[in-house]
Order: structure tokens, then C-alpha cells, then sequence
């Protein structure tokens, strides 16, 4: 599927009005379109909705019998308005609102044939064909709750304002999508997120030109910064903890119905790294399991790549008790460390491509046997050493540890340029690639915010919820670089415990 | 923005080009490297002969032990000549041990310095050490024990036994410092055919001075202040007894200081060393305050007495290990080496004191 947008001030389509009788006809073709008259003769009064988008009990049950008990009343179309047992009634008059609304599930009563004007009544069927288990599939957790995000964009922002119950949660709703009308909505909380981030947010989605909105990850695309970069700019989550979370920091949230990830931006390395884990453990055992993702993610980038440049070019850094196995390991292997390394790496590699597709039934052999058997028979067939494949191993497993899937995505690739790099130039290659990684990311920006944040643009205040997270008498205050417009959050009035504390 | 994006694409043509590139650099994988860990050269008639001792992992996940015998005239072609009788390339940047013979030692061990301890590959923490056989049999006899384990041994020895450490990185200093002198581990062979490091050999800019024996060796390490520690054997005297005590020392303090550098210097010698007595005479009850008192200052007496003897031994054989003319060099205003071991450095007077303070316990650590 390829899509067509544009981003900058290109002509936007727009839609012309249209006559009713094109729509009409237009709408015929299709043979869930349904135009009637509920009486004999067709001169009296004409409903036609689409009976894919409306829900069909509703039409019979409440509309037809309470039209046709009241038609002797009717003169005109503000008298129906007096009885009809539904809210949303407007009278609508413009050919091209006549289709979007048709399309959004609206039935139109029209009083004659040839009248020009119609009561549209809403009579949208919203649930129907989504699912209503709300488990969070991806994004687990031992304790807290499960429940997340699904498709149906009424349900989530019902979900996200049990959580957040003051009406200062403000929740603006734009259509997107020439073809697919997709509902899209921005969150925040009114005084606290700084305006210009609220107001850059609405200026892109207007900007936006698409023809079908398939997820809300193309709508983070486009509202990035930066197109070319492997790391994501916005935080996408399917859990609501993590969502309401970052609104009450002041970053700002976009829904977008049919999608059950919710972005939230402006976001920064650190934030990709923080699980609602982490605050529903004590904080020391909370920190200690953020430092552990720290330092495997480091280890995931950086294992492989030094296995690589210390065997082939710098034997004299090896500790001398650590040289026998070392060469043992690789005594019968034909190939040099870096074809080693590629061939192993692009087993699991397949092996994660393959899992991710396979049918359930067939995932579990599978993964034994590309687990077991590959791995011990590639030593035993002496086309790799064992070492490298502990090493392997322990680098794809920590390579998820990371709470996003779209940034254990980016560490995945991420390794294979050091790997080459490592190659080509030994640990003087290694260091090339970290000099272009940290370049990138040095001047990666998600909606003006700079990446690295507490780090780069060094800011002491905010290392207390970074590498480690400081227990709930000191995160009182939000991040600065949001530019939030209140600063604090709570004001904890704990006792303070001292020795002498009974 | 077309700027930049031409700019992008030639410094991407750049990078793909330096990828070329990588044809210049030699690869050295582990696996393909002969790696030498132990080196030794001996002269015989205006030839260096080098024997390199190496282990083989491939075979066999123990390791076998190898040697390499080669000859030529300078020291570089004896690598060249050791490759050339090696089936991979021979490379000495895990070397952990030199053996350099006495016959060289006595000569010049300028060249041996030149070639192997500047080569940058080499790490610091190599020892070198001087041999009184030629290496090619101490070599010959670790390859028949079948472990290369000879570096193991000294380094072991500098831990618990407290010989005085000696590594490339601090015989570079020595040797090129003014006012200093090399000091290194002497090997040889005793009666029962085993490797023994029990003496230590001091050098005269490069040539070999004077051989400590093990009592020296271990006062050589009081003064040297860098770990103190060791085990003397003692006399000691009360009425008509004699016999000796051993006194372990367990840490130490020196503190030296100079007066008068310019033209008589005097250099003291302030030392507190804490230490028990394990081994003690039968005779002398430890129980008895009095002999506490006594053990103690026949102790401080008999050490300050064998450390001047060292020290003037040192003059005697105009030798400097202990640097007094670095120290000397730092508190003066002119300084110049060749005329200062001439004339001022055997006019110097040393002058020790030691405190011994003993703690008392029963228990061996």
C-alpha cells in the first residue's frame, strides 16, 4: 500500500459540495444502502442510511414505531425532533455533509422526495466488530493493573478520564484521513502543559494530508521532527498508567481511533526506559531494575561489536587465564570473528522474523528447535565457537529489556553498523560509530525538546527520576524541560523518620 | 536544503570509499597468532641467542608448551629468526617475562632494552629478570614441567614472600631516570633443579653491579618503601644465649630526608616498622615484660646495623638503586650526574632509625 502525503503547504483536497442527487446515487451502488419509506406511499416521508454503519436494532425498535405513530403530527422536519427518542439530531442541508454523515452511521429522514433539507439522527453502532477484552498484550506487569487501550476511541478516552476526573483534561478531536475520516484526538491538561507544544501539536495535524489513517504509528511519523532516524521521538503505549503518566508530566497525548497505542510527545531517551513497574516497587528495588536496563542495553549495542574488534585486532587486551579458552574455542572455526558474527546474528534474527509470523501451534518447536539444536550443532559442526554464542544469546535477550518495542527495535539494528564497523577498524571503529551514534542523537529533537535531556543540556534536577528513581518525597516536581506551567506536583507531608522514630 | 542534502551525499560517498580502505590495516586474529609469553636471550661468541617459550590452546584446552630457539646478531633479527621457524607469526605483545643472561647483564643490556622493553606493543607489568644459566635451559626445563608457569612465580613471590617489585614499568624509570639504578629479580637453578628467585641483581646504568643475597634482598625492600613487608631472621643475645629470631614484618613507614645536599650530604633514614615475632628462642619467655623490652631494641639495634651495611654497600660498589640521587638532585641547585656519583656520592654519611613496635599475639595469620 503506498501512501500519498505531504506535510508541507501543498494543495489540500477539498471536498466540493456536492448535489444530493449525485450522493444519492453514488451511495445506491452499494448494496447496503437502504432507502425507504417506513409508509405506502414514498411521497411521504423517505429514511436512508447504510446498514452496514447503523445499528439495525435501533432503527427498528425505537425510530420506525415512534415515526409511525406520530405522522399525523409531522409537518415539517422540527416537529419530529419533538419525538424522536435520540439525542444527536441535526437538520442538514449540504450534499457533502449528507455523505459524511451517511457514512458515519447517521440516518437521513427526508419529509418528500424533492425536499432539499434532512433531519440526520444518530444511530452509530460504534462496538461493532472490535474487541472488547482489554488486556494489555505487549506491555505486562506483575503488579498494577492490566487494563489498556483497545480500538474504539470512545472507550479509551472514557478510560483515560476515570483515571484523570477533573475537567481540566481537554480533549480535542480532529478528522484526519481523505478516505478513512479517522477520528483523531489531543489530550493535555489545561495549565499545567505549556501551550506552544499544544499549539505546534494542532498545527501539524491540520497539516496533515493522507488518505487512510492505518495506525496511529504513521500519525508519529509524520509528526516527527526527524524522518530518518531509527529511534523513536514519541512514546507509544498501549497501557493507561503510562498514558496518564506522561499527561500529568505536561507532555501531550494523540488517540486516534482504531488504533490502541497512544503517542505521547514530547518524549526523551530516558522516558522509553521507564516502566510503571518501577513506581509500584519500593524505589530502591525500582531503581536497581533501571539500572539493570541500562547497562544491558549498553551491553546489547556494545557486546558483539568488541567480541569482534578485540579478537581481530587486539589480542594483547585478554587476560592471560582468559586466553586458553578463548583460542580453544575458536580453533577449528574457518571463518574470521566478524563472519562469525554476522552468521550467528542473522540466525536469531530470522528466528525472531519467523517466530513473530508463525502460527501458535508451530511457534513452540520452533523456538526449540532453532534455540537448541541450531546453536549446539553450529559449535559441534565447528562453524562458530562457543563463546560467541553465550555472547549472542545474552545480547538478544537483553536486547528486550527495554519497556518500548519500537525502541528494542532500534537497538537491534543498531548493532550490526558497530559490528562493521568494528570490522573494518577495531576498536578505533567502534569508537567512529559512537562519535555518528552520539552525533544523531545530540542533535535528534522531538518537538523542540532536545533527546538526551538530562543528560545533554546537563540538568541536575531532572536525574531524579532518570537512572535511578528517588523515592516519592523528592519526585514532586515535573520535569522542567517540558516547560510545564505549574512546577509542582504534591507536597508530600510525611513525617520525617529519625532515630528516635515509635 | 538541496545543499544540505548534496553535502550529506558526498560525505556518504566518503564513508562507502574509506571501506576501501580497510585492506590497509593487518589483521591479527587470536586464533592465528603464535602469542610468546616468555623471552630469554644469551650471547655466545658476538651472537644474541633468543629462545621464546610459547603455548599452543588449539590441541588441547591446557595448553602445550612450546619453545623456539634462534640466533643472529642484533636482537631484532632473532625474533626474525624465531619466525622463521614458526609455522604463525610470532607476536610479543602478551610478553609477561625477559630473561636476560648474566653474560649480557655484565656487558650492556642497552640493546636488549632498546629493542623489547620500547616496543610499544609490550605491556608494563612485564618483568624483566636477570638468569644465572643461560634462559635456553630454565626454558628447557619449564617445557618438560609442561606449564609456562615461570611469570606466575615471581609475581607471586612479589605478593607474599615481599620481594621487591620490579616491573617494565618501573625499570623504564630506573633505567632512564637520572640519579637512579636498575634493580631487578635474579634466577637461577638450585640443587634440586628447580626454578628459585632468591636474590636480586643491581645494575650501574647498564651493567650489573652487585647481586643481594636474601637478608639484603629483604632490607633492600624496607628501604624501598613501596611495600614493606618480610620475614628477617635476626640474632639475639641475652647473658650467654644466642640464637636467632625471626621478626615478620607486617607495614612500614620510612621517611627520608636529606641536609645539607650540596656538599656533604647526610642522608637519614626514619623508619617504623610493625611486626611480630613468630619464631622466637626457647629460652626467651615472650610472657616476661622484660624480655618484650629486650627483644624489642636488640631487634632495632641489629637492623640498624645490617641496613648501614647495606647502604654502604652500596656506596662501596657506587650502585644507586634506592635513587638518594634523584632525592639528592631534588633539594640541590645544580646537579649533574656523571660528577655526582664521582665525587659527592661516596662522601655521603647515611644515617637509620628504626623503632620496631611488636604486637603481641598468639595467633598465626
Amino acid at each position: 500500500m503506498v501512501l500519498f502525503f505531504n506535510k508541507h503547504n501543498k494543495k489540500k483536497l477539498t471536498n466540493k459540495s456536492k448535489p444530493i442527487k449525485v450522493v444519492f446515487e453514488q451511495a445506491k451502488k452499494s448494496s447496503d444502502f437502504h432507502q425507504y419509506s417506513p409508509f405506502d406511499d414514498s411521497d411521504r416521508l423517505l429514511i436512508s442510511y447504510y446498514k452496514s454503519m447503523v445499528d439495525v436494532e435501533k432503527v427498528n425498535r425505537l425510530l420506525l414505531p415512534s415515526i409511525q405513530k406520530h405522522i399525523g403530527k409531522t409537518t415539517n422536519l422540527d416537529d419530529i425532533k419533538n419525538y424522536i427518542p435520540f439525542d444527536d439530531l441535526h437538520i442538514v442541508k449540504d450534499g457533502s455533509d449528507v455523505q459524511n454523515k451517511l457514512m458515519q452511521g447517521y440516518a437521513m429522514i427526508q419529509l418528500n422526495e424533492l425536499y432539499t433539507q434532512f433531519l440526520a439522527v444518530n444511530i452509530e453502532n460504534n462496538g461493532l466488530g472490535i474487541r472488547k477484552n482489554n488486556d494489555t498484550e505487549n506491555e505486562f506487569t506483575v503488579v498494577g493493573p492490566k487494563v489498556g487501550f483497545i480500538e474504539n476511541m470512545d472507550v479509551n478516552i472514557h478510560l483515560l478520564r476515570n483515571k484523570i476526573s477533573i475537567s481540566d483534561l481537554v480533549i480535542e478531536e480532529v478528522i484526519i484521513g481523505s478516505m478513512s475520516k479517522t477520528k483523531v484526538a489531543i489530550a493535555y491538561l489545561d495549565g499545567i502543559t505549556n501551550p506552544q507544544n499544544i499549539q505546534t501539536v494542532r498545527q501539524r495535524l491540520k497539516d496533515i494530508d493522507l488518505d487512510v489513517v492505518f495506525d496511529n504509528s504513521h500519525i508519529d511519523q509524520i509528526l516527527s521532527d526527524n524522518s530518518n532516524t531509527i529511534f523513536p521521538t514519541f512514546l507509544s503505549t498501549e497501557r493507561i498508567d503510562k498514558a496518564v503518566f506522561s499527561l500529568v508530566q505536561g507532555q501531550i497525548a494523540v488517540l486516534s481511533n482504531g488504533s490502541p497505542y497512544v503517542i505521547t510527545g514530547p518524549a526523551t531517551l530516558m522516558n522509553f526506559f521507564i516502566t510503571p513497574e518501577d513506581y509500584y516497587f519500593p524505589w530502591i528495588i525500582g531503581s536497581f531494575f533501571r539500572v539493570i536496563r541500562y547497562f544491558s542495553v549498553i551491553f546489547s549495542i556494545f557486546a558483539t561489536p568488541l567480541y569482534v574488534a578485540i579478537l581481530t585486532f587486539h589480542y594483547e587486551v585478554i587476560p592471560e587465564v582468559l586466553l586458553g579458552p578463548l583460542i580453544n574455542s575458536r580453533a577449528n572455526v574457518p571463518f574470521p570473528p566478524v563472519l562469525e558474527v554476522i552468521f550467528m546474528e542473522l540466525t536469531i534474527e530470522l528466528l525472531r522474523e519467523a517466530g513473530a509470523r508463525l502460527p501458535t501451534k508451530v511457534g513452540q518447536t520452533l523456538g526449540i528447535v532453532g534455540g537448541i539444536v541450531i546453536g549446539q550443532a553450529t559449535v559441534e559442526a565447528a562453524l562458530t565457537s562457543n563463546i560467541l554464542l553465550i555472547i549472542v544469546a545474552l545480547s538478544a535477550l537483553a536486547s528486550f529489556t527495554t519497556p518500548n518495542y519500537t525502541m528494542s527495535n532500534a537497538i537491534r539494528v543498531l548493532r550490526f553498523p558497530f559490528i562493521v564497523t568494528a570490522a573494518l577498524w577495531g576498536g578505533l571503529g567502534i569508537a567512529i560509530g559512537m562519535v555518528f551514534l552520539f552525533g544523531h542523537l545530540l542533535r535528534l529533537k522531538s518537538f523542540g525538546t532536545p533527546y538526551l535531556v538530562p543528560l545533554f543540556p546537563f540538568r541536575r534536577k531532572n536525574f531524579r527520576d532518570s537512572f535511578i528513581r528517588s523515592s516519592f518525597d523528592y519526585t514532586t516536581a515535573r520535569s522542567k524541560f517540558l516547560r510545564p506551567l505549574k512546577i509542582r506536583r504534591y507536597t508530600p507531608k510525611r513525617d520525617r523518620e529519625d532515630i528516635n522514630n515509635e | 536544503m538541496n545543499n544540505q542534502r548534496n553535502i550529506i551525499k558526498i560525505g556518504f560517498m566518503f564513508t562507502i570509499t574509506f571501506l576501501i580502505l580497510s585492506g590497509c590495516k593487518r589483521i591479527n586474529i587470536i586464533d592465528q597468532l603464535q602469542i610468546v609469553t616468555i623471552l630469554g636471550f644469551s650471547k655466545e661468541d658476538d651472537k644474541y641467542i633468543g629462545t621464546a617459550l610459547y603455548t599452543d590452546y588449539t590441541e588441547q584446552k591446557q595448553g602445550k608448551v612450546h619453545t623456539l630457539q634462534g640466533e643472529a646478531s642484533t636482537v631484532e633479527l632473532v625474533l626474525d629468526d624465531i619466525n622463521s621457524q614458526s609455522e604463525k607469526p610470532i607476536h610479543i605483545g602478551k610478553l609477561m617475562l625477559l630473561i636476560v643472561s648474566e653474560d649480557i647483564a655484565k656487558e650492556d643490556m642497552s640493546d636488549i632494552v632498546k629493542t623489547i622493553c620500547r616496543d610499544p606493543l609490550v605491556g608494563t607489568n612485564l618483568i624483566v629478570a636477570v638468569s644465572e644459566i643461560p634462559p635456553k635451559e630454565i626454558l628447557n626445563k619449564i617445557k618438560e614441567e609442561g606449564k609456562g608457569y615461570l611469570p606466575a612465580l615471581i609475581e607471586q613471590n612479589f605478593i607474599s614472600k615481599n620481594i621487591p617489585i620490579s616491573n617494565l614499568h618501573i625499570f623504564l624509570f630506573n633505567y632512564y631516570g637520572k640519579g637512579r639504578d636498575i634493580a631487578v629479580p635474579y634466577l637461577k637453578l638450585n640443587q634440586k633443579g628447580k626454578v628459585e628467585i632468591n636474590e636480586y641483581a643491581v645494575f650501574k646504568r647498564e651493567k650489573l653491579g652487585l647481586i643481594l643475597n636474601e637478608k639484603e634482598m629483604v632490607l633492600y625492600n624496607i628501604l624501598q618503601d613501596k611495600s614493606i613487608g618480610g620475614q628477617v631472621a635476626v640474632n639475639v643475645r641475652k647473658d650467654q644465649f644466642e640464637d636467632l629470631a625471626v621478626l615478620t614484618i607486617l607495614s612500614g613507614k620510612i621517611i627520608e630526608s636529606v641536609s645539607n645536599p650540596n656538599t656533604l650530604p647526610r642522608i637519614s633514614y626514619n623508619i617504623t616498622l610493625n611486626g611480630m615475632v613468630r619464631d622466637y628462642p626457647k629460652w626467651l619467655d615472650m610472657r616476661k615484660k622484660e624480655n618484650n623490652l629486650l627483644l624489642d631494641r636488640q631487634l632495632e639495634k641489629r637492623l640498624k646495623e645490617d641496613l648501614k651495611h647495606l647502604l654502604l654497600k652500596f656506596q662501596e660498589h657506587n650502585v644507586d638503586p634506592l635513587g638518594v640521587g634523584d632525592f639528592i638532585r631534588a633539594h640541590s641547585e645544580e646537579w649533574n650526574e656523571e660528577q655526582f656519583y664521582e665525587t659527592i656520592y661516596p662522601t655521603i654519611t647515611f644515617n637509620v632509625d628504626i623503632n620496631v613496635v611488636l604486637s603481641k599475639s598468639g595467633i598465626k595469620q
